[in-house]
C-alpha cells in the first residue's frame, strides 16, 4: 500500500515538474502584470506562489499569504519568486477575452495596493488550478536536484522555517557564486 | 295529454339550455373583460431607455480596479470607493481621475474592504466591510474623524451633516430589526422599527433610502418586499414583484444564510420614482430594474446593459451602475417615453 502512495506521490511530483518547466519555456505567451522583462527564467532555485482569483476580493483569505510574502528576505524575493493567478474562464466563450482582461486589471490593482513587486503571472493553460484546491499555495522548486515541495496557507511555523531555509540557502549560493 | 306534457318539458328544458348557454357566454365576456383590464392595468405604463453618458475606467487603465460605491454631487464631482486598492477616488464630470487616497490599514484614512460612500453638502462618509465604524473626509479626501458605530453596517444613507441613517447586519435574530438614526458622535438619535417579527439570520437585511421629505424606502436583500415607511415609522405600503415562495439557504460556518439575492439597491429620482435593482430572482439577474412610483405601482422595468451590485442616481437624475464586474462605472441619461 505504501508503494502504491510512493508511486503516486512520485508521478504527481514529476507531474509538477513538468508543468512548471512547461509553464516558463512557454513564458513568453503569457501575461506579465508588472513591468518586469519575461524574458528573464530563474536559474536554479524558484518559488512559486499561487493564488485563486477569486480570493483576491476576499480580503481576509490572503492575510497569511500576504503577511509572509513581506516577511521574507529583500533581494531573493525579488529574483526567485513568481505569482500565478488561478482563475476560471466564464462558460460563455465569447466573454472570455474580456474576463482574462478583467482578472489581469484586478490582479494588477492588487497587487500593487499590496506592495506585491514579484512578476506576476495568470495561469491561462489553467494547469496549476490543482494546486490552488485548498487555497493559496507556495511551491517550491530546485530545477537541478529536482526538489519541488508544496505548502498550503496558513502555514506553520515548521514549514515557515523550511521555506526561509530554502531562501537562505540559496543567498548564500549566490554569495559563493560571486 | 301526454303529447301536451311532452312538448311543454321539451320547451322547458330547451329554453333552461339555452338560459345556460347565455349564462355561459356572459360568464366568458366578463373572464374576457376582466382579463384584458388585468393586462392593462399590469403592463408598464412607462417605457424607459439608457443612453450611456460616461464610461470611467476601461480593460488596460488604472484608473478603476473595483468599483464598489458611487456618490456624485452638486460640482458634477464623482466619487468611488475602489475595495481592490483600498481607496476612495474623484472622478471629475469627463471622467478624468482628478484624486485619491486610502491604503490597506486600520488606520485613520485607511481601508481593507471600502464599501459604502455618502455625501453631506461639506463632507463624505465611507464605511468598511471589515473596520467598524464611518469614516469621514472633506470633499478634498482630507482625513477628518470616524463616527463610532459598533455594529456591522449593510448600508447607510446620511440625511445631513449631522444625522446618518444605519441599516445593521445585526446577528441577534430574536428581535425586531430597526433603522438607527445617528448623530455625528455616534450616539442614536432616533429608531425607526421595520420589522417586527424574528426571521432567521439576515433575511431581514435591507438596502435604505429617504426621500426628501423624510418618507424612508426599503428593499429587501432576501425577501420579494419594497416598503416605504412614512416619518414617524409607519408603513404606508409594502410591495413584491418577484413572486419568490423561499429563498433558499446554505450552511456558512454553523450559521444557515440565504444564498439568493431578491433586491440588491434602491434609488430614488427626483420625480419620486422607486429604482430598485433585483438580484438572481429577476428574469436579468442583476441587471433588471424596477420603477414603482411613490404610491408603490410598479411604472415600467428595464435591464442595465451590464451585471451591477448597485444603482446610484444622482441630482440630476442620471443613473450610475458598473459594468465588467466593477473595473468600469457607466452613467446614463434616463428617457422616459410614456406609452
Amino acid at each position: 500500500m505504501s508503494q502504491f502512495y510512493e508511486k503516486k506521490f512520485r508521478i504527481h511530483r514529476c507531474f509538477s515538474t513538468v508543468l512548471i518547466l512547461l509553464f516558463f519555456s512557454c513564458l513568453g505567451n503569457t501575461t506579465g502584470l508588472q513591468n518586469r522583462p519575461l524574458e528573464f527564467l530563474p536559474s536554479d532555485k524558484l518559488v512559486l506562489f499561487i493564488v485563486k482569483y477569486d480570493n483576491l476580493i476576499c480580503s481576509p483569505c490572503l492575510n497569511s499569504f500576504l503577511d509572509f510574502y513581506q516577511f521574507l528576505p529583500y533581494p531573493s524575493r525579488e529574483n526567485m519568486v513568481w505569482g500565478i493567478i488561478v482563475y476560471d474562464n466564464p462558460e460563455e466563450k465569447e466573454r472570455r477575452e474580456v474576463y482574462r482582461r478583467i482578472v489581469e486589471k484586478k490582479s494588477r490593482g492588487f497587487f500593487k495596493a499590496n506592495n506585491i513587486t514579484c512578476p506576476i503571472v495568470l495561469d491561462h493553460s489553467h494547469g496549476f488550478k490543482i494546486f490552488s484546491k485548498k487555497g493559496a499555495a507556495i511551491l517550491l522548486f530546485e530545477r537541478e536536484n529536482r526538489i519541488l515541495k508544496k505548502y498550503v496557507f496558513p502555514l506553520n511555523e515548521k514549514q515557515k522555517k523550511e521555506i526561509l531555509n530554502f531562501f537562505n540557502d540559496s543567498g548564500k549560493l549566490r554569495e559563493g557564486d560571486k | 295529454m301526454k303529447l301536451l306534457r311532452k312538448r311543454s318539458l321539451n320547451t322547458f328544458t330547451r329554453a333552461r339550455r339555452r338560459g345556460i348557454i347565455r349564462l355561459f357566454e356572459a360568464l366568458l365576456l366578463i373572464g374576457v373583460l376582466c382579463s384584458l383590464v388585468v393586462f392593462m392595468w399590469g403592463k408598464d405604463r412607462l417605457k424607459i431607455s439608457l443612453e450611456e453618458v460616461l464610461s470611467i475606467g476601461s480593460l488596460d487603465d488604472d484608473d478603476l480596479f473595483m468599483l464598489v460605491g458611487i456618490v456624485a454631487d452638486s460640482s458634477k464631482r464623482i466619487y468611488v470607493t475602489d475595495a481592490m486598492d483600498y481607496s476612495i477616488k474623484i472622478f471629475d464630470e469627463r471622467g478624468n481621475l482628478v484624486k485619491k487616497t486610502g491604503r490597506k490599514g486600520r488606520g485613520p484614512g485607511e481601508f481593507l474592504a471600502p464599501r459604502f460612500i455618502d455625501s453631506s453638502e461639506h463632507f463624505l462618509y465611507v464605511s468598511d466591510q471589515n473596520i467598524f465604524g464611518i469614516q469621514v473626509f472633506d470633499k478634498d479626501l482630507t482625513y477628518k474623524n470616524k463616527i463610532p458605530i459598533l455594529i456591522p453596517v449593510s448600508d447607510f444613507k446620511v440625511i445631513s451633516d449631522s444625522e446618518i441613517a444605519v441599516s445593521t447586519l445585526s446577528m441577534d435574530f430574536t428581535k425586531g430589526r430597526k433603522i438607527f438614526i445617528y448623530n455625528s458622535k455616534g450616539e442614536i438619535t432616533r429608531e425607526i422599527e421595520y420589522a417586527d417579527k424574528k426571521t432567521p439570520l439576515m433575511m431581514d437585511t435591507v438596502e435604505i433610502q429617504f426621500d426628501p421629505q423624510g418618507y424612508l424606502y426599503l428593499a429587501y436583500c432576501h425577501q420579494d418586499k419594497i416598503e416605504k415607511i412614512n416619518p414617524e415609522g409607519k408603513k404606508i405600503w409594502s410591495k413584491g414583484l418577484l413572486d419568490i415562495k423561499k429563498v433558499k439557504k446554505k450552511k456558512v460556518h454553523n450559521f444557515l444564510l440565504p444564498s439568493g439575492f431578491a433586491y440588491k439597491d434602491i434609488a430614488l429620482n427626483s420625480k419620486g420614482h422607486v429604482f430598485v435593482l433585483g438580484g438572481s430572482f429577476s428574469k436579468n439577474p442583476s441587471q433588471d430594474v424596477y420603477v414603482l412610483s411613490s404610491e408603490g405601482k410598479l411604472l415600467a422595468t428595464f435591464t442595465l446593459p451590464d451585471w451591477s451590485h448597485c444603482i446610484y442616481i444622482d441630482g440630476q437624475d442620471y443613473l450610475y451602475s458598473r459594468a465588467n464586474e466593477g473595473v468600469t462605472l457607466k452613467k446614463y441619461k434616463v428617457n422616459y417615453i410614456n406609452r
